[in-house]
């Protein structure tokens, strides 16, 4: 007797789940995602074809390889992601989507106030340099070292951000254009501080007590490394605190998009900048204070990225634009995908790096890792599209229901 | 006389750095002239430079003794064909921002965004796949050591006519082109009335989608083949990457303030300190001076900051670049 009435409870529960379903899909909330959904789902359909092609390629010669690649193990590598190796790759995929979700956040709060910050490679690139000068120049006790890195960071790219954002207000100039001319700038600029503050690691030949000037710098003291305390949880991969203050970022920026007079007033500007300043709303001021929070989260990522145990700044452009600037690039992306909201931000820099971590795996199946870029850049492509595809299929559904109804109505004549 | 070579030495290397340059730049000037802007040029040169690559790699005579005994001419039309397929790919390429920003209406930055992504990761993913490594390596120099008897004229021979591919020539031959459609033709005058007033343009009876498109294409196929000609003045190999020519080619086409001929000699200028950067300890009065190789790289992009502050009263600037065009906000 009692026994049936749990069961009847679980048939129950079970019960309501399609209903929960489909009220969750029916939801606002779901509605706004589809776009970057869809997106999602044709980047991985494309990903998985290429695969496909690429095996078809190498199984009727049109090329040779030296391994051919395994089709079906290639595609469960790829979406097995960050599950790939267990906790371990669990944690390389939380430690790999801080400066990502950051990123990706001060694109997004950018976009929220009407703003497209491009810029944050420069300021990313800005903070972690300041990060390094601090951590490699001070010897101070350690929590107040890494801190100060931190804070450091954060206020270097929140400068290269303001400078943006103060040649829009008060020169005009737009700020994509100078958004590019300041990420090489900030590029350019840490290649010339690397030199100037004497960053470069030294090599002194022991014989001839000769020294000479590596193409990287030092690494960060200690102290100036971010704890790794989650190491213990994550199956003994060093993952740090960066996620942790990724969240934290998260609940921030939410608080203060949706919670604050602040907020508010910078999303109004967004919206209309013309009616906010009809309102009364100091304008220039907003824009130069968006750009400035978000070169902070961009600073803050850099900054992240490089407060860790042996990270070296490299003094080539090619390893600087895929080890950094490319990062910031990344912000883009992530923010599209999260629909420049705070939790949609997180959940996209953590699927981003799921993927990328899946991409890593794939080479087990003899498919290059290059296929999760090709794979999330064609996300971002059919996302930009997606939203303009939605109101085609609007319009063409009210088209077909207007066709129709005049149809029918032909019929009755 | 060794001040003379280093002078001639120094022009030639800034001709060979400007020319892509120009190139690229002469076809975002056309592109943002008909209201689109195209910051993908970076990625479009991408794709242009690895097709053109992997095209001159299988055209070329496969062993290095071949390849080296090729006359002027036989490299010159190497060049050109790799420089001309490299420009229907990247005209492919564009097709993508093309169809995202004109027809689909999606904003033109983000998909342009979109393309520089897409470009580099296809190129190493392809290659990698293809070919078993990330750089396409072909064995044709296509620097001439001197052109004919254009060289034995004094000051001009030593200044164009020795260590130059033809792309310079090319790079010439597009800017007046370029120049004569827009200024000359009634398309051309057309397509910048689309990129100042695109409705009254559109009153008039104008395809604003048309022009649109045409202009995007036409920036594509310039700058896949100004990515294809960095690739060949560089070395021998490429390798996923036109190390932001792209975006500095932005920067040319703003410093020039979207004129033909200022364009030209932005062009020249920033090419200059791209080579000045590289070669600043050969020269004597720069050697003293002793300032960072990075801070004369820095110059162009402080430049074209100052020159935006500058003009931003007098910008010539399309006034429509950028902005969505859809009939129904007539």
């Amino acid at each position: 007797m009692k026994r049936h009435d749990v069961m009847k409870r679980i048939g129950a529960f079970f019960k309501k789940i399609p209903a929960a379903f489909r009220a969750f899909f029916a939801g606002a909330t779901f509605r706004k995602a589809m776009p970057s959904l869809v997106a999602i789902g044709a980047g991985l359909i494309f990903g998985i074809f290429t695969m496909f092609v690429i095996w078809l390629l190498v199984k009727v010669e049109v090329f040779n390889v030296i391994n051919d690649p395994q089709l079906f193990r290639g595609i469960a590598k790829l979406l097995a992601g960050g599950f790939n190796k267990g906790m371990n790759s669990l944690g390389y995929m939380l430690y790999r989507a801080a400066p990502l979700i950051l990123t990706g956040l001060s694109v997004g709060f950018a976009f929220k106030t009407g703003l497209f910050n491009i810029g944050a490679p420069g300021q990313l690139v800005f903070g972690a340099l300041v990060a390094i000068i601090l951590g490699v120049k001070l010897s101070i006790p350690a929590p107040w070292h890494w801190m100060l890195c931190l804070l450091g960071g954060m206020a270097a790219g929140s400068l290269w951000g303001f400078i943006i954002g103060f040649l829009k207000s008060v020169f005009n100039v737009h700020e994509v254009v100078a958004s590019i001319m300041m990420n090489y700038i900030a590029m350019y600029f840490a290649f010339w501080s690397l030199d100037a503050f004497n960053l470069r690691h030294r090599f002194v030949d022991s014989i001839t007590g000769q020294v000479s000037l590596a193409p990287y710098t030092e690494t960060l003291a200690q102290t100036a490394w971010l704890p790794r305390g989650l190491a213990n949880v994550f199956d003994g991969y060093t993952i740090n605190i960066g996620i942790l203050i990724a969240i934290a970022a998260v609940v921030v920026m939410y608080v203060i998009l949706n919670k604050t007079t602040l907020g508010y007033q910078l999303k109004a500007a967004g919206f209309n900048r013309d009616a906010s300043k009809y309102a009364g709303m100091n304008t220039k001021r907003d824009i130069m204070l968006s750009m400035a929070i978000s070169g902070l989260l961009a600073g803050l990522a850099g900054a992240i990225i490089i407060m860790v145990p042996d990270k070296k700044m490299f003094t080539d452009q090619a390893t600087m634009s895929s080890e950094f600037m490319s990062i910031g690039f990344d912000g883009i992306s992530i923010a599209l995908l999260g629909l420049s909201e705070p939790i949609g931000v997180g959940l996209a820099g953590l699927f981003l790096a799921y993927i990328r971590i899946g991409g890593d795996y794939i080479d087990q199946a003899n498919y290059m890792k290059e296929l999760a870029d090709v794979i999330t850049s064609v996300i971002i492509y059919f996302s930009a599209l997606s939203v303009a595809l939605y109101q085609f299929l609007q319009r063409r559904k009210k088209k077909k229901a207007a066709d129709a109804a005049a149809l029918t109505g032909g019929e009755e004549r | 006389m060794i001040m003379n070579a280093l002078v001639y030495d120094l022009f030639t290397s800034t001709l060979e750095t400007m020319i892509p340059l120009l190139i690229v730049a002469v076809g975002a000037m056309i592109c943002e002239k008909s209201g689109v802007t195209n910051i993908a040029l970076e990625g479009i040169m991408i794709f242009g430079a690895f097709v053109g690559c992997w095209f001159v790699k299988i055209a070329e005579p496969q062993t290095l003794v071949l390849a080296a005994a090729q006359s002027n001419l036989d490299k010159s039309i190497l060049f050109i064909e790799g420089a001309l397929i490299g420009g229907i790919a990247g005209l492919l390429f564009s097709w993508l921002h093309a169809y995202a920003s004109i027809s689909m209406k999606a904003d033109q930055t983000i998909s342009a965004t979109a393309l520089n992504l897409v470009a580099p990761a296809i190129a190493i993913f392809v290659a990698r796949s293809v070919i078993g490594g990330r750089h396409i390596e072909y064995k044709t120099t296509f620097k001439m050591a001197e052109v004919g008897a254009l060289a034995d004229i004094p000051v001009i021979g030593d200044l164009f006519f020795k260590n130059v591919n033809v792309g310079f020539y090319m790079g010439i031959v597009i800017l007046l082109v370029a120049f004569v459609f827009l200024y000359k033709t009634k398309t051309g005058l057309r397509l910048m009335a689309c990129g100042e007033n695109p409705h009254a343009a559109d009153s008039l009876g104008v395809n604003i989608y048309k022009i649109r498109y045409g202009a995007v294409l036409t920036s594509g196929f310039l700058a896949g083949m100004g990515g294809f000609i960095f690739a060949a003045s560089v070395g021998k190999s490429f390798e996923g990457t036109v190390s932001g020519f792209g975006f500095l080619a932005i920067a040319v086409l703003i410093f020039g303030n979207w004129r033909p001929f200022r364009v030209l000699f932005a062009a020249f200028f920033f090419g200059l300190m791209k080579t000045i950067a590289i070669s600043y300890s050969s020269i004597p009065f720069l050697a003293a001076l002793n300032i960072n190789t990075n801070l004369y790289k820095m110059i162009p992009y402080v430049a074209t900051l100052v020159v935006l502050v500058a003009t931003s009263k007098s910008s010539r600037a399309p006034k429509a670049a950028g902005k969505i065009y859809d009939q129904g906000t007539r």
